[in-house]
């Protein structure tokens, strides 16, 4: 795989979206690929966590967050308990 | 004759299914229907839940902290702390966990919550699906706020 690349294993509430991005694609990015992959319902309240570490703000790249080569995600909403 | 209980829980099993095999995380399906689950933590440890998925999606899941090799459930050893979602009464503490309504589990902790309304309590958020609770419960187990074990 291309250094200037990512591929994002995704768990997602539909299962599993697998894809490959540049590093600089922004995190909305993939959260829209993986929105429109699996027919998701849209809204501004998932989050791509990586270790659970919230990938936020959603407008940095994968790079900004040191993700290289085949990483894997989480896909949930936005929310710390209740 | 498929029931809807029958119908979205296979549809969404297999969600889980597939999230779960490619992270190897150890799950099986049982009779209710229902599924036992095994979910990697922080520190290296893992966590089993036993999930009760009779008259969902009507009602919500009842996910209970299991140990695999005892058969135990809401054992302090196998209960995880630390997150708002790990709730001291050892209930997962979310609109999408029927253990967390005191109308069904006198250890639930909440009394204001309704039933029938879990899809659209505001808690609930996008948790509606199997992979999605799963998921959310992987986050916390993973996260900072995760510390440990129960007792």
């Amino acid at each position: 795989m291309p250094v200037d690349e990512v591929t994002v294993e995704v768990g997602t509430p539909k299962g599993l979206f697998t894809g490959t991005f540049p590093k600089t694609a922004k995190i909305e990015d993939v959260i829209a690929a993986a929105v429109d992959s699996l027919d998701l319902d849209r809204g501004d309240t998932l989050e791509l966590v990586h270790d659970g570490q919230p990938l936020t703000p959603v407008q940095r790249t994968l790079v900004s967050f040191g993700l290289a080569g085949t990483v894997q995600l989480e896909l949930v909403a936005t929310g710390e308990g209740v | 004759m498929a029931t809807v209980t029958d119908r979205v829980f296979a549809e969404q099993f297999g969600h889980l299914r597939e999230v779960a095999e490619h992270r190897g995380w150890p799950l099986k399906q049982i009779d209710g229907p229902g599924f036992e689950l095994v979910l990697p933590a922080r520190d290296g440890s893992r966590f089993g839940l036993k999930v009760m998925c009779d008259g969902y999606p009507g009602t919500p899941p009842a996910w209970r902290w299991w140990n695999p090799e005892t058969g135990a459930c809401d054992q302090p050893a196998d209960t995880p702390r630390g997150s708002g979602y790990f709730h001291t009464s050892r209930r997962i503490c979310a609109p999408w966990n029927r253990l967390a309504y005191s109308q069904v589990d006198p250890h639930g902790p909440h009394g204001d919550w309704q039933l029938s309304t879990w899809m659209t309590n505001p808690k609930t958020g996008r948790g509606t699906t199997l992979a999605a609770m799963a998921l959310r419960i992987t986050v916390e187990l993973q996260s900072s706020r995760f510390q440990g074990r129960s007792g």
